[in-house]
This record gives structure tokens, C-alpha cells and sequence, in this order.
């Protein structure tokens, strides 16, 4: 995974956790890979936030976000803040033997991207329509 | 004279014999052609089924589930319908695509009052979870379905295990998410009774 992250000039680092931190576009993301799990996660984390007062209407994107986009978006209430922050998780298979992983990896990022995009459109328009 | 109209007689059937023979080899060139482009059409008829002989994603699916020893059928609009350890599946294929979109259908009905609840636990279990949970809110009810997409392509390594994995997950999920519904509805119900009994003491 590595390599292919730094194919894609993503500059990839590895934290205290063993997670992979690098940025890719607008975005900062972490990835928890080993050679061992077929599975890759990877986060998204704070791209969105919202006061707590609006939960009703996150909810309800966040379930419209989740039902369009092949990622997954989730929030955690923030009580110190009183703000609802929103972070965007995708999993998927990784193997050296995946044809172009570049191509691959890059898709899956896109992904999280679109999600987010998606959900900061859908908020607003929600937001629009109860005014 | 009878010899002028012999030499004509002999240049006309000379002529038309040339006639005959540029006729002839034309229509042996065009013979030709045809068995040509038949086989070329036969090249191109092989081309095109090559490709869903071995990468079709629907094909790779049947063939794990095959190995993996699933029933399965195929519903009206082409979608196959999985048993997998007495639970159903509905997975969804594209010819281009080489994602699978798998769903399991409703796994709770809840009522339109536990909506903020069920929000709550599906926020809670989407995060720890692999697959997606998601509700549909209608006029009666709150319904919960299970949801992913997996790559299955021909390099994805051991695809029955991986497959029966997110099988798995799903059965695992449905499971989580229903003990975290009962946690969330006791934890309710004793915030409840702690009120009411602090306004009693009060």
C-alpha cells in the first residue's frame, strides 16, 4: 500500500498507531493496512462540522449520503464544542495482484471526496428547504 | 462474304467467352470475400465472448457461489437472489462494473418513535461495522437494511472466502445492531425510571 500511495506522489507516513497518514487532494486521510487483512480502512476524518442543535437534519443526510455514495459517512457528537463533527470511512479489498492498484486506490479515495461533497450539497439543500 | 460474317461470328463468341471468364472471376473474388468476412465475423463473434467467458463479473460471482456450494436464483430484473447459511441476499451486477452491490433485506422494523433512537444506534454501528446501515422511514415504520459493495474481479484472491466473509458480516451486523437497539432501548427505559424516581424523591 505504500508504494502505491507513493506512486500516486501522496507522501505517505506511518504514526505511532502503524496507521498511514497522508494527503490526497483537498483532503487529510488515515489508513489502517497490514499485509496480512484483505481489508483496507480508510478515513476521511472532520471534513464536515455542524452545531449540536442540528443532529435531526444530520441524521437524516447522513442516511441520504450513505444511501447514494459507496462510502460510508458517520458523526460523532461533540459536547465540549457543541458541534457535530462528520467523518467519511471506506473499506475495501487490497492486493498487490489488484490490476493498476493506483487506479484503484485513487477510485477509492475519489469516493470518499464524493461522499463528502455529496453530503455538504445535500445539507445545504435541506437547510434551504426548511427556511 | 460468308467469310466476313464467319471472322464476326468468331470475334462475337470470342468475346463473349472473355465476358464469361472476367464474369467468372469475379464472382469466384466475390465467393472469396464473403468466406473472408465470414471469417473475420467468426474472429469478431469470438472477440466479443471472450471478455464474459472470463471477466464478466456476473460469471466470476457464479462460479464462487458455485464453489462456495450457494443456492441461488435469478429475480425479473436480473438480480440474483443468495441463501447463505438460511439468510437471503440480493446482489446487484453491472457487465461494466466489477463492483457487487449486495443488500440484505429489512432486518428491523421499528415504530416511527423509536426514529431518533434507531438513528442513533445506526450512527453507532456504522462506525464499527463493515457493511452499511441504512433506514427507509415510511408512513407505518422505520425499516433497517444491511448494505456493501465488494470488488470481484479476477485478481481478488481467494474470492470464496472473501465472499463468504462479507456474507458473514452481514449476519454479524445484524446481530450487533440488534443488541445495540436492545442496549439503547434499556438504557431508555432506566433514564426514565431514574427521572421518575428523582421527581418522586423531589
Amino acid at each position: 500500500m505504500l508504494e502505491t500511495l507513493r506512486s500516486m506522489c501522496c507522501k505517505p507516513t506511518v504514526d505511532e498507531d502503524k496507521d498511514i497518514c497522508f494527503d490526497y487532494q483537498d483532503g487529510h486521510f488515515v489508513m489502517n493496512a497490514s499485509d496480512t487483512a484483505l481489508l483496507t480502512t480508510v478515513w476521511f476524518y472532520l471534513f464536515f462540522s455542524v452545531p449540536t442543535e442540528e443532529l435531526g437534519i444530520v441524521q437524516r443526510v447522513v442516511n441520504e449520503a450513505n444511501s447514494a455514495c459507496s462510502t460510508k459517512v458517520v458523526y460523532n457528537v461533540d459536547m465540549k464544542r457543541k458541534c457535530i463533527d462528520l467523518h467519511i470511512k471506506n473499506e475495501f479489498i487490497f492486493s498487490s495482484a489488484i490490476f493498476k492498484p493506483e487506479v484503484y486506490v485513487s477510485t477509492m479515495l475519489d469516493e470518499c471526496l464524493k461522499a463528502g461533497n455529496y453530503f455538504v450539497k445535500c445539507y445545504d439543500r435541506v437547510k434551504r428547504e426548511m427556511i | 462474304m460468308m467469310k466476313i460474317i464467319l471472322v464476326i461470328l468468331v470475334v462475337l463468341v470470342s468475346g463473349l467467352l472473355v465476358l464469361l471468364l472476367i464474369e467468372a472471376r469475379r464472382i469466384k473474388k466475390s465467393t472469396k470475400l464473403t468466406d473472408e468476412s465470414l471469417k473475420t465475423l467468426d474472429l469478431k463473434t469470438e472477440k466479443q465472448e471472450s471478455p464474459s467467458k472470463c471477466g464478466c463479473v456476473s460469471e466470476i460471482l457464479l462460479s464462487v457461489l458455485d464453489q462456495m456450494g450457494c443456492q441461488y436464483r435469478r429475480d425479473e430484473e436480473g438480480r440474483f437472489i443468495i441463501k447463505y447459511q438460511g439468510e437471503y441476499f440480493k446482489v446487484c451486477t453491472e457487465n461494466k462494473c466489477l463492483f457487487l452491490d449486495i443488500w440484505q433485506a429489512s432486518c428491523y422494523t421499528g415504530s416511527l418513535d423509536e426514529s431518533d433512537m434507531l438513528a442513533d444506534v445506526i450512527n453507532t454501528v456504522n462506525v464499527n461495522v463493515y457493511p452499511k446501515v441504512l433506514s427507509v422511514i415510511t408512513d407505518e415504520n422505520v425499516q433497517l437494511y444491511i448494505k456493501t459493495n465488494v470488488l470481484l474481479s479476477a485478481e481478488v484472491p481467494n474470492k470464496e472466502l472473501f465472499l463468504s466473509g462479507v456474507f458473514k458480516s452481514f449476519i454479524t451486523t445484524t446481530r450487533y445492531l440488534l443488541n445495540t437497539i436492545e442496549e439503547k432501548r434499556l438504557s431508555l427505559e432506566l433514564n426514565k425510571v431514574g427521572n421518575t424516581s428523582n421527581y418522586h424523591l423531589n
